[in-house]
């Protein structure tokens, strides 16, 4: 019987699967697309330290947690960014940004949460990045008549969804009960998030090996070296 | 604890509401400028299409029958003795004149002179009595009142009664055929009504393969305004078109 916490180690490093296949294309896929390769290194990097944390410091991993939930959520910007539309609306991009910032700072700093568990800041940026990515898709399913289940935009907006409305959940469970309060339905949400996670990473793993070629620069290079 | 709980629920759950709420908002959005962009599209196909109609129907009647009457006037000048060159000459004016007129006739039909010259009612009485020259169903026009439509519009709406006058003759057998064009305030009325074999519209609007119903329907909508029609087997048909003036 493998331990809990191995098992969670192991559902969360699913993110290796994307990963590899996204590091293997790196270099052929639409650069639009680098950021959600960076996003898949990121989550894998902290899972490991986390993992080190726990099992060989015996330290606890809130430091780890939310530096990367902060580094998670300005990949994101930068993501829907690269994808077009915080290109076309600038002045949101930065509102976000600094909005995220400053609420990381408060929490984490100010409040000097950055050791322990901070709800407030992973909400806020979960809700904002399903509006974002229900915003992606709706644009796709009205404006694009290809096959929407072969579109890696499609397939890593849907995860998006799945795993942060599953978030939201997650950190309101977690702030109502605390960590040492069990209570069997918020135990149950917490515990599930590690296979929502597995199942989305196998989503990505899906995405990565969707994600269009930069044609253009390939046409581009076949005729004028 | 409870209010804790009660709170972080109801907060989760406007959370999500809001999320759901935005997913229809933001999809009615993007429809709607979809469909803007269409009719942007539609509008700009149609315009070409005009565009083009007209540049052809000019150069039939400017170019190509003015050179056929010079061709006919030096065919005319040849100085000939024998009975069978008069009749080749005659023969090739009589062709001639056939060309010009058929010439005339497609450039007509593409665009007619009266609509730019003259206006939407004059071009429709035109096409009117054209129509009653050589069909057995009788078309009567009215109008009331000062009716001003702007060039582009009335390209349209000549367009759509063309159309649905050819419907009627290909399709309706009737025997009269009633059109009237009338301004309500802020609002430009195009009533038809035929006695025809009439058809179940629904059915129609189902299985039609043809344009012509489509081009009805595209047309009205490019000037934003709207078509009902009535119709129902053995009763004839009425057509209303609504177009803000």
């Amino acid at each position: 019987m493998i331990p809990n916490h191995i098992a969670s180690f192991l559902l969360s490093e699913t993110v290796v699967i994307p990963l590899i296949i996204g590091v293997v294309r790196f270099y052929k896929i639409n650069t639009s697309y680098h950021p959600f390769i960076l996003l898949l290194l990121m989550a894998f990097t902290s899972e490991v330290i986390s993992f080190i944390c726990i099992n060989f410091l015996h330290a606890n991993n809130a430091i780890t947690v939310n530096l990367y939930a902060l580094i998670e959520c300005l990949i994101l910007l930068f993501l829907f960014r690269s994808w077009g539309f915080l290109q076309r609306k600038q002045k949101l991009f930065y509102f976000l940004m600094a909005a995220f910032i400053i609420i990381w700072i408060t929490e984490n700093l100010v409040f000097f949460k950055i050791e322990t568990y901070s709800p407030f800041f992973k909400g806020a940026y979960s809700f904002v990045i399903v509006l974002l990515s229900i915003n992606e898709i709706n644009y796709m399913i009205v404006q694009d008549n290809k096959q929407l289940f072969k579109n890696a935009k499609f397939l890593i907006c849907l995860g998006f969804i799945i795993y942060f409305i599953y978030q939201i959940i997650y950190e309101a469970s977690y702030y109502v009960l605390g960590k040492d309060n069990v209570v069997s339905v918020a135990t149950k949400i917490i515990s599930m998030f590690g296979y929502m996670n597995a199942f989305v990473n196998l989503l990505y793993g899906v995405a990565a090996f969707l994600i269009p070629v930069k044609k253009n620069d390939l046409y581009f290079n076949r005729h004028f070296e | 604890m409870g209010d804790k709980i009660f709170y972080t629920t109801v907060f989760v759950s406007l959370l999500i509401a809001i999320i759901i709420v935005f997913f229809v908002v933001s999809i009615i959005l993007y429809h709607r400028r979809y469909i803007k962009l269409q009719r942007e599209r539609i509008t700009a196909e149609i315009t070409i299409l005009e565009n083009e109609r007209k540049r052809i129907a000019t150069d039939l009647h400017d170019s190509a029958g003015p050179l056929l009457s010079t061709v006919k006037l030096f065919i005319n000048s040849l100085d000939v003795h024998t009975d069978e060159d008069k009749q080749i000459i005659a023969r090739s004016s009589k062709y001639i004149d056939e060309t010009i007129t058929n010439l005339r006739q497609i450039s007509h039909n593409l665009l007619p002179n009266a609509l730019e010259r003259k206006g939407l009612i004059e071009a429709l009485r035109e096409f009117i009595q054209q129509i009653s020259e050589k069909q057995p169903l009788h078309i009567e026009l009215r109008t009331s009142g000062d009716i001003h439509i702007q060039p582009e519009k009335a390209i349209h709406i000549f367009r759509i009664i063309q159309e649905i006058i050819q419907n009627t003759l290909k399709h309706a057998q009737a025997k009269q055929l009633q059109i009237s064009l009338n301004k309500e305030e802020d609002l430009l009325l195009l009533l038809i009504r035929e006695d025809g074999a009439g058809f179940d519209v629904k059915k129609a609007k189902a299985n039609s393969t043809g344009l012509g119903m489509k081009s009805l329907e595209i047309r009205t909508d490019i000037m934003h305004g709207s078509l009902a029609i009535d119709s129902a087997p053995g009763q004839g048909t009425n057509y209303l078109i609504k177009i803000p003036a």
